[in-house]
């Protein structure tokens, strides 16, 4: 009888010990696909990155912008209106 | 129970009951052991195989291209950038009934329904149907919901500045390699690397990315950074244009350089193209001509003649020439001027554009010594601006000249040079007598956007002393005054120094020089005396006009009119205001631009935009609150027709409906007849 509780005790141990395996791998695939969920967020709010900076590029296009600008009375300004405080070297 | 009859040690009792329990005990153990045998073979024996079964059923491998680099100018904006758009592919073994499929496609994706059903009706896996669709397509295939018809998102480039120097930069095509310009022959930096990615497949075959899968950043490709300035860019393609059209003119070219750098600031040529509809425009349009188209330079090598000349101390700027009263025989051939003088000195013969005149200056330098001086000065080799097709010109050797080869080449026939050779050799003169290596790109940054590279401004050699170049300026300043011949170039504020130039085109069909078709040009720099802009410009064929004063000047006076002001340097002289008279509405008369408009792929709205269209759900079955509801959300005019449940609705489910569409639902209590929706509906 002792044997066979033994017996049982292990073989309990061991089904218990496979659930938990498997309870674990299934936890590992869930968290790869949070994992996975996060990751394709992440690109996807740098892909909304990218083309908001193509459509504000696109609005600042000059050839759209200069007109407006003029439409709206801003002018180039005559030379004499630019002043000069101090030179900045031009970067190489 | 007593509660101690486990802790007491009962004695197996024998018989048959002792047996069975020694037996089953036995089993057990036998059947522990071949578990263990199993599990051990399993994992330390076959080990490698099971995993690589297991990686096999669980994982795929993906190849991938990482994104392509981006085009910069040279305060960081961006000239080319990419962006994920959806394409759609068909699994054609999952489509049962092509025809039916192909003829509501053919619909929604603008396309042939012969071309369609063709695609669909074969037996692949897969099948491109369209590539780079709308947001209103994609939408509309994914309502659909065919497992036969699949979005995958794919790279696509995007100019946001369309036109915008569209010949320089090129295009890449639709599997991310540069075809064209910049992003052809720069491609080695712009290119993602390939790489793979292990991604994890579940259950039903979707594939997820697992960690890692990301690529790199480091695998991205590099971001140029080019020496370009798009507003001076826009500057110069405007003003240029302009003129073009005003002078009904077959085409031109407009370069603008910094001459202490070399930095091609910018780099203007009619006809233009939008890169992004590349496919629209012709071959001829994607060409790259201030590189690969050459001409001959006329008049506006004279100042670099007399500054060799003035270098090799054969002149000097008060010499005294005969002007032999604007005719002058060389050999068998006469060499006549428009201007007949009875003498001129040094800086008249540039001021005057005199023929006459630099036929002696360069009798004077003699052959050998001028064709060194020309080679000095970049003419007859690449500038290694780093574009494929540039030409090096037509420059022959000495002592394949005769004197009327060194005539000619004293007034800028008989050679040819690219509009690059064109600036930079005006650039010598500009920055006191060195030849820069000209900068289109100034660096190479990393997707964190850090430098990799840099591409410092190089001096190639002195050409010519300080003072000659000094020399040259004060004739060329004497050009854009009174009695000059480009009058025209003058900036309000600043004292311009440049010459003009008109030469005729050899015509085959005349068998010599044409007498209508001429290339009008005008190279000079700005301010005269510490000078930010080199500008060249040169009109193919204008029909208005023919000298480079009166067409090609003006170009180079609303560029530097406009351009001087925006790089904050201060005028040096009075402004005249006369120069100042309709300068106002060239810009506006140059390329009929609706200032409103937005690019095209904001009107498609592919990127960020609200869909200019949306799908219309099935309001089938549904309640008069969720139709409402749902018409609300969706911004869509609804016209309720009965009371009860929705029964039909014009568009049907899936149709494209613009926002503030119209929409028509009829209502019908259950198990009466629904009333029929009489509006053809759809739009407002």
């Amino acid at each position: 009888m002792r044997f066979f509780l033994i017996s049982l005790t292990v073989v309990t141990a061991f089904a218990l010990a496979g659930l938990r395996l498997v309870h674990d791998r299934n936890q590992s695939v869930a968290l790869g696909f949070e994992l996975s969920k996060a990751l394709d967020e992440r690109q996807r709010l740098e892909e909304d990155l990218r083309q908001l900076r193509i459509d504000r590029a696109s609005l600042l296009d000059p050839k759209r912008l200069i007109p407006l600008a003029r439409e709206r009375g801003l002018r180039v300004p005559l030379p004499d209106a630019v002043v000069v405080l101090r030179e900045v070297p031009d970067a190489p | 129970m007593p509660r101690n009859v486990l802790r007491k040690r009962v004695p197996l009792e024998p018989g048959p009951r002792r047996g069975r329990m020694m037996f089953l005990s036995v089993f057990i153990g036998l059947g522990f052991v071949a578990l263990l045998v199993n599990a051990w073979y399993k994992q330390v024996e076959r080990n490698a195989h099971y995993l690589d079964k297991s990686r096999k059923q669980h994982h795929q491998s993906v190849k991938m291209v990482a994104q392509r680099g981006e085009i910069h100018d040279r305060n960081g904006r961006e000239l080319a950038v990419s962006a994920m758009v959806p394409s759609v592919y068909a699994i054609p073994r999952k489509i049962a009934d092509p025809m039916p499929l192909a003829q509501r496609l053919a619909g929604i994706l603008d396309m042939d329904v012969a071309v369609l059903h063709r695609r669909l009706a074969r037996k692949n896996h897969f099948i491109w149907l369209k590539r780079h669709v709308t947001p209103a397509e994609s939408a509309a295939i994914t309502a659909i919901g065919h497992e036969g018809l699949q979005l995958r998102q794919e790279p696509r480039r995007f100019y946001p500045n369309r036109s915008l120097g569209g010949a320089l930069l090129g295009f890449a095509g639709i599997d991310g390699r540069g075809l064209e310009g910049v992003e052809r022959d720069f491609d080695r930096y712009l290119r993602g690397k390939e790489y793979e990615f292990d991604g994890l497949r579940a259950s039903g075959q979707r594939l997820s990315m697992s960690q890692g899968s990301l690529p790199p950043e480091n695998l991205s490709g590099y971001t140029l950074e080019l020496t370009i300035d798009s507003r001076i860019q826009q500057v110069a393609e405007q003003a240029l244009h302009a003129q073009i059209e005003e002078m009904d003119a077959k085409g031109g070219v407009a370069l603008v350089m910094d001459p202490w750098t070399g930095d091609i600031l910018a780099i203007a040529q009619t006809p233009m193209f939008d890169p992004n509809l590349f496919r629209h425009a012709t071959p001829s349009a994607w060409r790259n001509r201030p590189v690969t188209d050459v001409l001959e330079p006329g008049s506006v090598i004279k100042p670099l003649l007399v500054a060799a000349a003035v270098d090799a101390g054969v002149v000097r700027g008060t010499t005294v020439f005969n002007g032999h009263k604007g005719r002058l025989k060389v050999g068998r051939k006469w060499i006549t001027d428009v201007h007949r003088e009875e003498r001129m000195t040094t800086l008249e013969i540039i001021q005057k554009s005199s023929n006459v005149g630099a036929v002696q200056v360069g009798q004077r330098l003699g052959k050998e010594s001028w064709y060194r001086y020309l080679r000095s000065f970049g003419f007859g080799e690449p500038t290694g601006i780093g574009l494929a097709g540039e030409q090096r010109g037509v420059l022959r050797p000495a002592k394949r000249w005769g004197q009327i080869h060194l005539a000619t080449h004293s007034y800028g026939y008989g050679l040819s040079a690219t509009a690059l050779q064109m600036v930079r050799s005006m650039g010598v003169l500009a920055n006191g007598g060195n030849l820069m290596r000209l900068r289109l790109v100034k660096g190479v940054l990393d997707a964190k956007g850090q430098r990799v590279e840099t591409f410092p401004p190089r001096v190639i050699r002195r050409v010519v002393s300080e003072k000659a170049a000094a020399v040259a300026t004060e004739g060329l300043i004497m050009v854009t005054q009174e009695g000059g011949t480009g009058r025209r170039a003058r900036v309000p504020g600043y004292v311009v120094a440049g010459k003009t130039g008109t030469a005729h085109k050899v015509d085959p069909m005349v068998g010599g020089y044409s007498k209508s078709k001429v290339w009008a040009s005008f190279g000079g720099f700005v301010p005269a005396q510490n000078p930010k802009l080199v500008v060249y410009v040169a009109v193919n064929e204008p029909q208005e006009a023919h000298y480079g004063g009166v067409v090609a000047a003006p170009v180079f006076a609303r560029i530097g009119r406009e351009v001087l002001p925006y790089l904050g340097v201060a005028a040096t002289e009075a402004i005249d205001d006369t120069l100042l008279e309709g300068e106002d509405d060239w810009q506006y008369a140059a390329e009929g631009i609706d200032p409103q408009a937005r690019p095209w792929w904001f009107e498609e709205a592919i990127l960020t935009g609200a869909p200019s269209h949306l799908v219309v759900p099935d309001f089938g079955g549904q309640p008069i609150s969720v139709v409402m509801e749902k018409a609300r959300e969706l911004n869509l005019n609804v016209e309720i027709q009965g009371t009860g449940l929705v029964t039909s609705q014009k568009p049907q489910a899936g149709a494209l409906l613009p926002p503030r569409g119209h929409l028509l639902v009829s209502m019908a209590l259950p198990g009466t007849t629904p009333a029929n929706p009489k509006s053809n509906g759809g739009q407002p």
